[in-house]
């Protein structure tokens, strides 16, 4: 109860100097986001807990080897999909827990980047993505944008990260920061530390235009890998009739784990289909603009086996996703018959612009065609020059 | 009137091809003799089902307080699963297998739809109204079957007898689900190639095998070739400027079926080249789009696109029967190539067969694939070509002994013939119901005995007059002239009738023969809505059943020897859609059903070798099984409703399957379309009448197609109002999905005549364009 009253009281101090400190950005060369608990130049709170809130544990005045000054946040992500989303992760907003409903945020125009600092406990802890600014259009105020980056492999030495804002509207940013991770990127969890997160004005950094990924360009080479550049997470039709383990150990064809899915068809919702879009960032459908240059591809390719071969893919796909940032193509084989073995497919891109995917790789199939549902595995999935 | 038509409409009304009858017989419901013996019976949770039908079988008798008793407790029971069912929902379940999997939903919602009537019966309109508004705010996914063939939304039942209780009439407004803004389509990209020379950008392997496949191997150069929205090119339509402008102003909005009905053509084109339908589905929604946009030759390349990449690929119907998209997508670029004759081209050799594709699971189908290939036509050359004359090709045999029967040429055609002269089936349903009459509340008359006017004559057949002006009344110009008349002169030749339940005025059909020329083909029902064979609707006629068999058989020898002197009979036709299964099981046991059927062509034979008997089946499902299993059946006669462009592979396939003739003994497209005037959806109504008529016509003995085509019976001669439940209006709404103009079959408006306003029903007829189209096709 102490300890409650404690940060209660804390955060009733935070919120006049936030508040105070509303409005344009100052013309300063920095603008910080955290620092220290209770800094007196912190302008966010970490208050917007997302996905699995109940996975995380967030230890605010960690003065286990901080970054600079005397503490900073220790993150303990325990993956055990509390609230059954297999992902989770932290806002920091102002003020505490405003998604866009409540005027509050800071014009930060002039600013071009954003830096923090941040460790893992052991290293190889993965952060999917970190975000500057919220995507949330719908709501009453919005922020004027919202850039991600990631995956990030974390070291178990402090390293900065930074994000290029140069030409992005920062008029209104009410997010200042912001990470997410997945289960399938740690499945035993993991601890990480973040430090110093601050806007900076560097007058010299250009705007980042998309640039070509180099191939090869992965979707998925093993569990919790940084090379997964895309998340599974856009379920499709009868998306109960699903079970995805993006861990499997039976007999991966290249490194420890491959892709194991589980299609019961027992048409959940009624669709009598399902699938999987493989996205970027997670769950992003068109609305956020985002997504890479694979312009460098001229094929997609994959290993797959059905668990006791001839169960039935209607589509392999690659782009088509449709919204206000759609992919620039589309390209699909299928239907296809797996075979009990390992066996490559192509998904030929000869032709194709793929200057901008956000769905990197779907399958679908249905009921009609696997009455008795399909179990099946994919592994080694990426683009190629 | 209205209360009780929804009793009746689900459960005891069966109408086939304009007749009715009221199975009320059929449906009661009793327990069999085996149950009645057990001496410790389990008590059982009763089903859903059973507690529905029982409940409108109680409404039905005005028993009010077994109505109550078996309607609650089936709310009782369910309502908690029909909750879930409906909150699992995000839509209206779209075709037979999603609504069947919410059963719990829709008869709980129908149990309360059946109190809510019944309380209105009682005039506790309040009570009533609480109830409809409860189905409408918690049950809108609910859908309840009607027998005769459709399930009908019970939330918008309940909207329009609310409405109906409040204001009197039933129009409620429909939600518009697509874009409806009127928008013309550009391309942005047609492609450098108006035929794809498919041999540059790939390789045919096992062409004619059911190891076809089409390797491409210069994806870049076919992509420039096909160009925007055909296969494999998916990112010219990204790059069109309608492109972002449709996302943006959101006029994508809405389920990707309905844009094919959207005048918006640029958000339809977009929505469907980007859908995330299979490919064979998505390829031909877009190309229906071009050729709406009148982008021909886009088109005909997206749908030939289907042909060579996706030949196997399937959809389903609204009752759950496969649907082949390749074989499909052939008859379209038959039917374009051959309305668009300027284009200069004609389709060679495709063929795709799909091997085990006439039963209902997709899973064992194997597509035998034939692209073929677009052939150059020198339009002059084909004009001076010189059609072998009949004679030269010589007779094979002859089927039938009599006045009628059928012959089959040295060249494996076939025709009908009658008196020995050739005779082309020029058919049409002819149920001239007056207007505010319906079988859902008892109020039909027996047309061939109705005499309204009181001058000895009946009234539709020799009374009825033209309203040429469309004012709705008769003016002095405007006499009668009666049906049979304009039948005659519109060019029929033939209708189509059931011994059962209407009594047959032979009189009447005689005079309609020796007076008009026109004949009947008589059929009996054959035990399909449980009707013949004893059984009751739950479960319905079992082919495997001997007793019921042989009360089918009595039923059809009664037949026989009642009319086969009758100078008007043509054949005769053994059942009506009976593999679709509805209170008899041919869907579960074919092979039985159609053994059974050539069991009873052999009595009729053994009774009658003057006539030949048909059988009238669903489309093409279990075609195979009825030519393995019918050698006595003397041709094959189906409904079918595909669309404007014909009956596409059907001819030949009932030439590959059974060797026989064939006929359809059902099609038609209703002249209503929503967003289009009177005017405009009659001439949609005659173009889809001119090209099924086409069809058949090219597949006419020695017209240069199939050559076992006999004809067709239209469906129908007049509008009928009672249809869509409210018999004084004639009802717009449409009942199932389909390949018509609109997207929906709109039941009232399947006539090549129209009732006006109804005020004169059944005398004044208002001829639309199609029947001209036949007048001058017929005669």
């Amino acid at each position: 109860m102490k300890k409650l009253c404690v940060v209660l009281l804390a955060l009733s101090l935070a919120v006049p100097a936030i508040t105070w400190a509303e409005g344009k950005a100052a013309n300063s060369k920095e603008f910080v986001v955290y620092l220290d608990k209770n800094a007196k130049d912190n302008h966010y709170i970490p208050s917007g807990w997302i996905g699995d809130y109940g996975d995380i544990k967030m230890i605010d005045q960690s003065a286990e080897n901080p970054h600079t000054g005397t503490t900073s946040i220790q993150f303990v992500y325990s993956a055990k999909k509390s609230q059954g989303q297999g992902w989770a992760g932290v806002y920091w907003q102002n003020p505490a827990s405003n998604w866009g409903g409540k005027k509050g945020g800071f014009d930060l125009t002039g600013m071009t980047k954003l830096t923090f600092w941040a460790r893992g406990a052991k290293g190889g802890e993965v952060l999917q993505k970190v975000i500057v600014g919220m995507s949330n259009k719908d709501k009453t105020y919005p922020d004027t944008a919202s850039v991600e980056m990631g995956p990030l492999e974390l070291t178990s030495t402090w390293k900065q990260y930074t994000v290029n804002l140069a030409g992005k509207d920062l008029s209104y940013i009410n997010g200042g920061f912001g990470w997410t991770t997945t289960a399938d990127l740690n499945p035993e969890g993991a601890t990480f530390y973040i430090d110093d997160i601050k806007f900076e004005a560097d007058p010299d950094l250009k705007p980042e235009g998309k640039k070509q990924e180099a191939m090869p360009f992965y979707i998925y080479v093993d569990r919790s890998t940084a090379g997964n550049h895309f998340i599974p997470s856009g379920y499709m039709g009868d998306f109960g009739d699903i079970k995805y383990n993006g861990a499997s150990k039976e007999d991966a064809y290249l490194g420890d784990t491959c892709i194991k899915i589980i299609y019961s068809g027992k048409a959940a919702q009624g669709a009598r289909w399902a699938g999987i879009f493989w996205q970027n960032p997670a769950n992003n459908w068109g609305s956020v603009d985002a997504g890479f240059d694979l312009s460098l591809a001229t094929k997609l390719t994959f290993w797959a086996r059905g668990a006791v071969g001839g169960e039935r893919i209607e589509e392999f796909k690659v782009g088509g996703i449709m919204g206000e940032f759609s992919d620039s193509d589309s390209a699909t084989i299928g239907p296809v018959l797996l075979n009990k073995e390992w066996t490559q497919y192509t998904i030929d891109l000869r032709g194709k612009d793929m200057s901008y995917i956000i769905g990197g790789f779907a399958w679908s199939t249905n009921v009609d065609n696997n009455p008795e549902g399909a179990t099946f595995y994919l592994d080694e999935i990426k683009f190629e020059k | 009137m209205g209360i009780i038509k929804r009793t009746l409409k689900s459960a005891m009304t069966i109408i086939i091809m304009g007749t009715v009858l009221c199975a009320w017989l059929s449906f009661s419901i009793e327990p069999s003799p085996c149950f009645a013996a057990q001496s410790a019976p389990v008590v059982e949770k009763s089903s859903t089902g059973d507690l529905t039908a029982k409940a409108w079988t109680a409404h039905g008798s005005n028993d009010i307080e077994a109505t109550h008793k078996y309607t609650q407790e089936c709310i009782d029971l369910y309502k908690d699963k029909a909750g879930e069912e409906q909150a699992s929902l995000t839509s209206l379940p779209k075709n037979k297998k999603e609504i069947e999997a919410v059963q719990a939903l829709n008869d709980v919602a129908t149990c309360y739809f059946i109190q809510a009537e019944s309380l209105l019966r009682q005039e506790k309109i309040d009570a009533a109204k609480k109830i409809l508004q409860l189905i409408i705010d918690k049950y809108s996914f609910a859908q309840s079957w009607d027998a005769r063939g459709w399930f009908w939304s019970i939330e918008l039942a309940a909207q329009q007898t609310l409405k109906k209780i409040e204001s009197g009439t039933i129009e409620v407004a429909v939600k518009l689900r697509a874009s409806q803004l009127v928008t013309k389509l550009a391309l942005f990209d047609a492609g450098t190639e108006d035929v794809v020379n498919y041999e540059k950008y790939g390789e045919f392997k096992g062409v004619g095998t059911k190891d076809y496949k089409y390797i491409i191997t210069g994806q870049e150069g076919l992509i420039k070739a096909v160009g925007e929205g055909v296969y494999p090119n998916n990112s010219a339509v990204r790059r069109n400027p309608i492109f972002k402008q449709v996302i943006r102003e959101k006029r994508l909005e809405g389920d990707v079926w309905e844009f094919l009905y959207s005048p918006d053509l640029q958000a339809a084109f977009v929505k469907w080249t980007t859908s995330n339908e299979p490919q064979g589905i998505r390829l031909y929604g877009t190309a229906q789009i071009l050729e709406k946009a009148g982008f021909i030759s886009q088109a005909i390349k997206c749908y030939y696109s289907i042909v060579v990449h996706f030949p196997g690929s399937y959809g389903w119907t609204y009752w759950h029967t496969p649907w082949y998209v390749g074989q499909a997508a052939i008859a379209k670029i038959n039917f374009l190539l051959k309305r668009n004759p300027q284009l200069g081209y004609k389709l060679q050799g495709a063929k795709i067969d799909i091997i085990n594709g006439f039963d209902n699971d997709i899973s064992n189908d194997v597509a035998v694939t034939n692209p073929g290939k677009f052939i150059k036509v020198d339009l002059a050359q084909e004009a001076a070509k010189v059609k072998p004359p009949v004679g030269s090709v010589g007779i094979k045999r002859k089927v039938g002994s009599g006045k009628v029967y059928l012959v089959q040429y040295n060249n494996d055609h076939w025709q009908l013939m009658v008196e020995d002269k050739p005779y082309i089936i020029k058919g049409i349903t002819y149920a001239p119901t007056k207007t505010g009459q319906s079988p859902d509340d008892g109020t039909l008359r027996n047309w061939m005995e109705e005499d309204l006017n009181k001058n000895g004559k009946i009234d539709g057949p020799y009374d009825a007059f033209v309203d040429k002006n469309r004012n709705n009344v008769q003016d002095a110009d405007e006499l009668f002239i009666g049906d049979f008349k304009l039948m005659q002169d519109m060019g029929v030749n033939t209708i189509r009738l059931y011994h059962h339940p209407l009594k047959i005025n032979k009189e009447l059909l005689r005079d309609m023969y020796k007076t008009y020329g026109i004949r009947v083909i008589l059929g009996d029902f054959l035990g399909k809505y449980a009707i013949g064979s004893g059984a009751a609707w739950n479960p319905g006629t079992d082919y495997n059943n001997p007793e019921q068999k042989k009360k089918m058989l009595e039923s059809v020898t009664q037949m026989v020897n009642e009319f086969k002197d009758e100078p008007y009979i043509l054949f005769w036709l053994l059942g009506n859609e009976n593999v679709y299964g509805y209170a008899c099981n041919a869907d579960k046991y074919p092979e039985a059903y159609f053994k059974f059927a050539n069991e009873a062509a052999k009595i009729i034979k053994s009774i009658d070798p003057e006539h030949p008997v048909a059988i009238s089946s669903g489309d093409i499902l279990f075609l195979d099984k009825f030519g393995q299993n019918a050698p006595d059946i003397d041709i094959f006669g189906t409904n079918a409703y595909r669309g404007e462009h014909g009956f596409g592979s059907f001819w030949r396939q009932v030439k590959e399957q059974t060797g026989k003739p064939a006929f359809i003994t059902e099609f038609g497209c209703p002249a209503y379309v929503e967003g289009k005037s009177i005017d405009e959806a009659e001439e949609f109504q005659a173009q889809y009448h001119l090209g099924s008529w086409e069809d058949i016509q090219d597949n006419l003995a020695f017209s240069g197609g199939q050559g076992n085509a006999l004809g067709a019976v239209i469906f129908e001669w007049l509008d009928e109002w009672w249809k869509a439940y409210e018999p004084a209006i004639h009802d717009t709404k449409g009942l199932w999905a389909g390949p018509f103009p609109d997207g929906y079959m709109h039941e009232e408006w399947l006539g090549v005549a129209g009732q006006g306003d109804g005020k004169e029903s059944p005398f004044l007829r208002q001829l639309r364009k199609a029947y001209y189209i036949y007048q001058r096709k017929w005669r």
